[in-house]
C-alpha cells in the first residue's frame, strides 16, 4: 500500500533522511518516534505528496486523509463549519457525528480562538475523521495528532483512532512510547 | 452606548463653540460665518428640491467612478498575485497614479475628456491603486498553512477561494475601502470646483466662491463632510451585512 525505497531529504547541508525505506501493506500501523528535527514530519509530508524527496522512490495506492500537528482550522468559521469546509456538501450530519464523537458536541458553534488548544486539536481530529469517511480515505497519516491533550483525552482519542482504523494502513507521529505501544503496530525510532 | 454617543455629542459641541467664538472675534459674516448661520442656511437649501438633485448627480458621478475603480483593483489585484511578471508591469503605473497631485490629473484629464465624467475618473484614480495594492497584500499574506490544509483535504479551487482567499482577503478590502472612500469624494468634488459640470456640488462651491457668498460656501462644505461621514457608515454596515460573520472583522480589527 505504501513503499518507500531509499529516499532523500536535504535541508542544505543537513541531510535529514539518508537511503530510508519502508513498506507498509493495508491494515499495518507503524508509530514513528524521535528526537525533535530528525525527520519525522518530513517522512509524513513527503509520503504525504506535500514534500518533494531528493531521492528515491515513493509508491502509495489509496486516498489519504493528514492530521496536521497544529489544527490549522480556519479563524473566520465554527467548529462545525470547520469540518464542513472540507466535506462536500449538505454533510452537516457527518461534522456533528464526529464532532459529538470526539466530545465538542456542545462546541461547534464556537470559532477557533474561543476553543484551548486541546479542543482545537479535537476540532482538527474531528475533520480527519470526517474527510477520511467521506472519501473513502484507506491512509490515515497522523503528525502528533494528541500533543495538546491531556493523559485521559489522549486515551479516548486513540481508542477512536484505533475502531475507525480497524483496516486501514496508519502511521502516526509521536513522542510518547505509551501512545506507539497502543497503537498496535510496528515502532520505528528515527 | 450611550455614555459613548454623549461624550461625541459634547466633543461635537466644544468644537461648534470654538467656531461660534472664532466667528464672534472675526465679526464679520463673509470671512467666518458663524455655525449658527451655516446651519440655518443649510436647512434653507435642504428645503429645494434641487439641494437634493445636486447632491445625487455629484453622488452618482463619483460613485460610478469608485465602484469601477474597486471592480479594476480587485481584478488586477487577483491577476498580479497570481502573475509576478504582470505585477512588475503594474506596479509602476500605480506609483505614479498615487504619486501624481490630483490638481495635475484633473487639469490634463480637462483637456482630453468631457466635464461630465471628469470626476469619475478623477475618483477612479484615487481608489484605484489603494484597492489593488490592499487586496493584493490580502491576496499574498494569505496563511499557506490553511492553503496546505485545503491541499490535502482536496478542497476545490472554488472552496479555497469562498473558505480562505475571501475571508482572509476582506479585511484588507474593508481597509482599503475605509482609507479611500473620503478621499474620492473629496477629490471627485474638488474635480468639481475645476471641471464644472452643469449640476454638481463643486460648481455650487466654485460659485460661492465668484460672488463672495461664505455662508453658501460653508454650507455645502458641510453637506459633502456629511454625506461623506454617511458613506463610510454606510459601505462598512453593508459589508458586515454581506459577510454575515463578525469573525471576519474581528480578524480585520485585529489586523488593523
Amino acid at each position: 500500500m505504501i513503499r518507500l525505497e531509499n529516499i532523500v531529504k536535504k535541508y542544505g547541508d543537513n541531510i535529514v533522511l539518508d537511503n530510508f525505506s519502508l513498506e507498509l501493506s493495508r491494515g499495518e500501523r507503524l508509530a514513528i518516534m524521535g528526537e525533535s528535527g530528525c525527520g519525522k514530519t518530513t517522512l509524513l509530508r513527503i509520503i504525504a505528496g506535500l514534500t518533494e524527496a531528493d531521492g528515491g522512490e515513493i509508491s502509495r495506492n489509496g486516498d489519504i486523509s493528514y492530521m496536521f500537528q497544529e489544527p490549522r482550522l480556519l479563524p473566520w468559521k465554527t467548529a462545525e463549519e470547520n469540518v464542513c469546509a472540507v466535506l462536500g456538501k449538505k454533510n452537516f450530519p457527518l461534522a456533528q457525528r464526529y464532532l459529538s464523537l470526539v466530545g465538542l458536541a456542545d462546541a461547534n458553534k464556537k470559532y477557533p480562538r474561543e476553543l484551548s488548544g486541546g479542543m482545537a486539536q479535537r476540532v482538527a481530529f474531528a475533520r480527519f475523521l470526517a474527510f477520511a469517511e467521506e472519501t473513502g480515505a484507506d491512509i490515515l497519516l497522523l503528525d502528533e495528532p494528541f500533543s495538546a491533550l491531556d493523559s485521559e483525552t489522549e486515551a479516548q482519542m486513540l481508542n477512536i483512532l484505533l475502531d475507525f482504523a480497524a483496516d486501514k494502513t496508519v502511521i502516526l507521529v509521536t513522542h510518547d512510547d505509551d501512545t506507539a505501544q497502543k497503537l498496535g503496530g510496528m515502532v520505528v525510532k528515527m | 452606548m450611550i455614555k459613548k454617543a454623549l461624550k461625541t455629542l459634547l466633543i461635537i459641541l466644544f468644537w461648534l463653540c470654538v467656531w461660534q467664538g472664532l466667528s464672534m472675534i472675526v465679526g464679520l459674516e463673509l470671512l467666518l460665518p458663524s455655525p449658527i448661520r451655516t446651519l440655518k442656511r443649510l436647512f434653507e437649501l435642504a428645503g429645494t428640491l434641487s439641494f437634493y438633485g445636486i447632491i445625487l448627480r455629484s453622488l452618482a458621478r463619483i460613485l460610478i467612478g469608485t465602484a469601477a475603480a474597486v471592480a479594476l483593483g480587485v481584478a488586477l489585484a487577483i491577476l498580479t498575485a497570481r502573475f509576478k511578471l504582470l505585477h512588475d508591469f503594474v506596479s509602476p503605473l500605480m506609483t505614479v497614479i498615487k504619486a501624481i497631485p490630483v490638481a495635475s490629473f484633473i487639469v490634463l484629464l480637462l483637456l482630453w475628456m468631457g466635464r461630465d465624467i471628469l470626476p469619475s475618473i478623477i475618483s477612479a484614480l484615487i481608489v484605484l491603486p489603494i484597492v489593488w495594492t490592499s487586496v493584493e497584500t490580502g491576496i499574498l499574506q494569505t496563511d499557506k498553512s490553511l492553503l496546505e490544509m485545503a491541499r490535502v483535504y482536496k478542497m476545490s479551487p472554488w472552496g479555497k477561494v469562498r473558505h480562505i482567499y475571501v475571508p482572509a482577503t476582506l479585511p484588507y478590502f474593508v481597509s482599503a475601502l475605509n482609507s479611500s472612500l473620503g478621499l474620492a469624494w473629496k477629490a471627485g468634488i474638488a474635480a468639481e470646483v475645476l471641471a464644472l459640470p452643469a449640476i454638481a456640488i463643486g460648481k455650487q462651491i466654485y460659485e460661492s466662491k465668484l460672488y463672495i457668498e461664505t455662508v453658501d460656501l460653508f454650507a455645502w462644505t458641510l453637506t459633502v463632510i456629511l454625506i461623506s461621514l454617511v458613506i463610510e457608515k454606510l459601505i462598512v454596515f453593508a459589508i458586515r451585512k454581506a459577510t454575515s460573520s463578525k469573525m471576519i472583522l474581528e480578524v480585520a480589527h485585529d489586523k488593523a
